[in-house]
């Protein structure tokens, strides 16, 4: 639940420019520097299907990226531990860049489990350590709508109970009739621990009529329940917007200084048809 | 100036003697004090100067309250008092005992369309305080702002070593300080959140002001609390001669305000209140989810006063605001400030002078939420109950003491949730925080050679922080350390913090003077805030525990100079600043209802220096200021950018501003201001990558970036009606951003719409031209 503190800023703001009708806005150039490339790494451990590793390097903020793609590092050693003594080895001999391992099914995570990642690339070691939550299964599935201030705006609405006295983080990927929905979609119990809860992913972001949900409309979502340094990081990316007085790169759990995260999580999946 | 009889009264039954010359027998010392009023409305002056035509007996300034007391041989005097803006009233006084005189003086007839201004034009050569700006409720509304609303915040942004706070903002920052350094005072009681509507409108509705002063340099030692600086704003005392009402209806808001007499003479009263109409507009639209909508603000300001003798004076004034904003039944928010002060004046004898204050004020906000299954609220408050005791000894011509003591409670209720018990929410409280803080001062102002003039002074400050409450230590990884109960009223931490005060005058000549100042400042309340927007949901922390008291040292030089007969005035200050336990924030931190928000602090140091030059032409058909800062504000944290120094997001190097005001006839004034300022400091990306299938920034370097300069022109232009009728109107037109410059909002950094594969910065801009006009009344 997000509700209320971050939501008031983004709805004054936007209703005062509504009300003054005065705001607008061009695109400038700023002349960014472009920094030396850093190393990102994303990763997961998951429950359905094989653990995934992508490794690839930062670009400039003026490259395009169909004529001169996201930089993969190939080559990397990747290797993944569990607290139970199981060791995978990963390798991108298929794509490079994405390391996999070789029988998916050999490597399932299963909740409560404690996975660590290792990565030798460049010549240095990143590292890093997540345990797989359990999962909290969805009792069902409908449209929810909302209408405060800014006209009718619809989404997927999850009905669910939080297992009450643990703490549990949720992180939600939409697709609108197979399009990915780049908003963030990042919760915890904080605010409502142990409760029944309605869980409405409706994308308050999109301001073109044209891209809103509609009735008919085919919502797919991903549902994952991940640990705590993983909610920081997609949490801590969250926070920045262009409101933000001192925006940073989100809180990894790698070491080393890589960028990216990994994530033992859960995965469920949902669809719905928009009513 | 001649002796104008008729407009002298002498109040109340004092034995003045106005008599012919007698004979000096005895070089025996007497005193003269009294209170100095206009004569209009029986307000009281501040800062007026009685002298004589003796070269050697000196001069006493009126105190905040209408105040003065001089010390004279036994001897015969012509008294001149001058106030600016008023006529110089010039009384022959044969002084032979300790008199009481107060005396009544009456704005300056407009000669010419030259408004006499009258001896205070040489009052920054004379005084040894430094760093204050002052601004005249004339010239505040003089000044074209935004819409029309007349503002004392955003006027006083264009006094140089003030920064706005952002476009159509009323926060400012002061000498490289953040905008919760700076102490907003109403009547002494702090106002917490002195904006409207996200900042675009201050707290201070104009008609209800009597004086402003911004203390940014040498902090008086009667002052406390606030890094950077302290404003201080008081309220009209009302007219006890007659009753008025004035008022202006606006675009955005309608004003009125009503005074007059309680009982003639002797006390007064005066109400203002504002209230904005956007929501009468929005009930207009056919949209349900606009004409459903709420959003208003309202200010109500009232003061009454009663004088019980020649001695003893009783004030009580306070303020109320509150913005509102809903939706129909499922969403509210409101916020707003609450302040009261009683005061009585009480002069002991003919040197000493009193001040016993009580003050309550507070800020709170309240939001409820009603949809459905998600049933709660969520409220918070900040307040304080104060204490303060204040004397001032007026223990020769050349000499004064000030001296007093404060006792603060203040109390933060942080954000917490009420939910119901069927809600989807769970109710969460996070505990209050009780502090005390006392505090004991001295000052003296000193005049011990004719060229040389200091105030030296000592403000000695305690913190006491009383349970009840958990309080924790946490680790480097922000992990509970330990944690400890502690019952109602127990002590959990004290601070004590000595802040010296010196500033130093040297008179050069009869136009210039140097002078130099050092002095040290506390604070232990600090607001937590990630965005660049102040928002009413900001968090209140207080020193603690693991919050060490935030301290600055300042040291300033300036020059002074009057040019052209005291026409112009010019200044040129330099000051050094550095500032010690200075609150950032981890990545990722949780500000809002968590009882662990200490742990996601992060502590470092500040410095900040800078220039500033300043130009006035204080009077003719065509006059107005110059101000220039050319300043730097840097910090340093070891959990940012590994210890690196960087600056800080209000670290400007260039500000400039103009204001012009031009009176064309008695009945058309035009006025103009120019800004011109540096970007601020920012952090943008230095690179991209994807992960999760979203475009992710690369930051490298905290405010490494600047956001495009910013520029401004306004124009204002008023139509008065014709003089000499009782009811008088006006017309206010204004032009904001007169050559719609698009300064940049905000700037945010997406994917292009049409190819994600290109990224852009896209610049907004909130305000592009926006004309205004007011009508204003009075009778």
């Amino acid at each position: 639940m997000k509700l209320p503190f971050r939501s008031i800023g983004y709805l004054l703001a936007s209703l005062v420019m509504t009300l003054l009708q005065s705001s607008c806005e061009d695109v400038i150039d700023l002349g960014l520097n472009n920094a030396a490339p850093k190393l990102v790494i994303e990763g997961w451990v998951d429950d359905v299907a094989g653990p995934s590793v992508t490794i690839s390097k930062t670009t400039a903020f003026t490259a395009d990226l169909s004529e001169n793609p996201q930089q993969v590092l190939s080559g990397a050693t990747v290797t993944l531990t569990d607290n139970y003594g199981h060791t995978a080895v990963l390798t991108d001999k298929v794509t490079p860049g994405q390391y996999r391992v070789e029988e998916a099914a050999n490597f399932l995570g299963k909740p409560g489990r404690t996975y660590t990642l290792k990565v030798e690339a460049d010549s240095q070691t990143y590292q890093a350590v997540s345990t797989m939550p359990i999962p909290v299964p969805i009792d069902s599935v409908g449209t929810v709508t909302s209408d405060i201030f800014d006209g009718e705006r619809k989404g997927a609405g999850l009905l669910f109970t939080d297992p009450p006295g643990v703490k549990n983080q949720y992180r939600y990927e939409v697709w609108v009739n197979d399009v990915f929905l780049k908003t963030i979609f990042i919760y915890n119990d904080k605010y409502n621990d142990g409760k029944t809860i309605t869980r409405e992913l409706i994308d308050f972001e999109e301001d073109d009529d044209d891209k809103k949900i509609v009735i008919g409309d085919r919502v797919r979502v991903n549902i994952y329940n991940i640990d705590e340094a993983v909610y920081k990081y997609w949490f801590s990316l969250d926070e920045n917007n262009p409101g933000s007085a001192a925006p940073g790169n989100p809180v990894s759990n790698i070491s080393n200084g890589a960028l990216g995260y990994f994530s033992a999580q859960t995965s469920q999946q949902v669809e719905l048809i928009i009513q | 100036m001649p002796l104008k009889d008729a407009n002298i009264r002498f109040l109340l039954c004092i034995t003045v003697a106005i008599l012919y010359t007698i004979p000096v027998f005895s070089q025996q010392t007497y005193i003269i004090s009294g209170t100095l009023r206009d004569g209009g409305s029986g307000e009281k002056l501040v800062g007026a100067t009685i002298r004589t035509d003796k070269p050697v007996s000196g001069s006493s300034t009126s105190n905040n309250y209408g105040f003065y007391s001089l010390s004279l041989p036994q001897d015969a005097y012509d008294l001149q008092i001058s106030y600016v803006g008023y006529q110089t009233v010039t009384l022959r006084v044969s002084l032979d005992s300790n008199i009481r005189l107060d005396i009544e003086l009456f704005r300056g007839e407009v000669l010419n369309e030259v408004v006499v201004n009258a001896v205070n034009r040489k009052e920054q050569l004379e005084t040894p305080q430094m760093g204050v700006a002052k601004l005249s409720i004339k010239e505040i509304n003089q000044v074209p702002v935004l819409l029309g609303e007349k503002d004392v915040m955003k006027t006083i942004q264009l006094m140089p070593g003030v920064l706005s706070g952002g476009e159509g903002s009323s926060g400012f920052f002061v000498r490289g300080g953040s905008a919760d350094q700076n102490l907003i005072l109403l009547d002494e009681a702090t106002v917490y959140n002195a904006s409207h509507l996200l900042g675009f409108f201050s707290t201070f509705n104009s008609d209800a002001i009597k004086d402003v002063n911004l203390y940014k340099g040498s902090m008086p030692a009667q002052y406390g609390g606030r890094l950077a600086s302290v404003l201080d704003v008081s309220m009209l005392d009302g007219n006890n001669k007659k009753f008025t009402a004035e008022g202006g209806v606006g675009l955005i808001a309608s004003r009125l305000k009503v005074e007059g007499p309680i009982v003639r003479n002797k006390g007064s009263f005066m109400i203002s209140g504002r209230r904005t109409y956007a929501d009468l507009f929005l009930k207009l639209s056919s949209d349900s989810s606009v004409n459903n909508s709420r959003l208003y603000f309202y200010d109500l300001n009232l003061k009454a006063n009663y004088q019980i003798n020649v001695d003893n004076t009783l004030y009580a004034s306070g303020y109320f605001g509150k913005d509102v904003l809903g939706y129909a039944d499922e969403f509210g928010f409101d916020w707003g400030n609450a302040t009261a002060t009683v005061r009585l004046n009480h002069v002991f004898n003919s040197k000493l002078f009193s001040n016993t204050t009580l003050i309550y004020s507070d800020f709170k906000y309240n939001v409820h939420i009603n949809n459905d299954d998600n049933n709660f609220k969520v409220a918070s408050r900040i307040r304080n109950f104060n204490l303060k005791e204040d004397f001032q000894n007026f223990a020769g011509n050349r000499s004064m003491v000030r001296f007093g003591v404060n006792v603060l409670q203040q109390q933060i209720s942080p954000a917490g949730i009420d939910a119901d018990e069927n809600s989807t929410i769970n109710s969460l409280n996070i505990e209050d925080r009780k502090a005390v803080e006392v505090a004991a001062y001295v000052s003296h102002e000193w005049k011990p050679l004719d060229q040389l003039s200091l105030i030296y002074g000592v403000r000695l400050n305690s913190f006491l922080l009383l349970g009840p409450g958990t309080f924790r230590t946490y680790d480097a990884d922000g992990d509970v350390a330990t944690e400890k109960n502690y019952a109602s009223g127990r002590l959990v931490k004290q601070y004590y913090t000595p802040e010296p005060r010196i500033s130093l005058n040297y008179r050069l000549n009869e136009m210039s003077s140097v002078k130099a100042a050092y002095n040290r400042t506390s604070q232990n309340l600090h607001q937590l805030s990630n965005s660049t927007t102040s928002l009413p949901t900001d968090a209140w922390v207080m020193s603690s525990n693991n919050i060490k008291p935030e301290t600055a040292n300042q040291g300033s030089m300036g020059y002074y100079r009057n040019f052209s007969h005291d026409r112009y005035e010019f200044s040129a200050e330099v000051y050094y600043k550095d500032m010690k336990n200075q609150i950032d924030y981890r990545s990722g931190a949780d500000l809002q209802a968590n009882e662990y928000v200490e742990a996601d602090l992060v502590y470092g140091r500040g410095r900040a220096y800078g220039l500033e030059l300043y130009l006035k032409k204080r009077e003719g058909r065509f006059n107005g200021w110059i101000s220039y800062t050319l300043s730097r504000s840097e910090r340093q944290f070891d959990a940012i950018d590994k210890g690196a120094w960087f600056v800080a997001r209000q670290d400007r190097i260039h500000d400039v501003d103009i204001v012009g005001i031009y009176k064309l006839s008695s009945r058309w004034s035009f006025s103009g201001t120019f800004v011109y300022s540096t970007g601020n400091a920012a952090t943008f990306p230095s690179g991209k990558y994807v992960v999760g299938g979203l475009t992710t920034w690369y930051y490298t370097e905290r405010n490494g970036y600047r956001m495009p300069a910013y520029n401004r022109l306004d124009l204002g232009a008023t139509l008065e009606s014709k003089p000499g009728k009782k009811f008088q109107s006006s017309w206010t037109f204004g032009l904001y951003n007169v050559y719609n410059r698009k300064n940049a909002y905000v700037i945010e950094f997406r994917e292009n719409e049409n190819n994600a594969n290109i990224t852009e910065a896209n610049r907004i801009a909130l305000f592009g031209i926006i004309p205004s006009v007011t009508w204003n009344f009075k009778f």
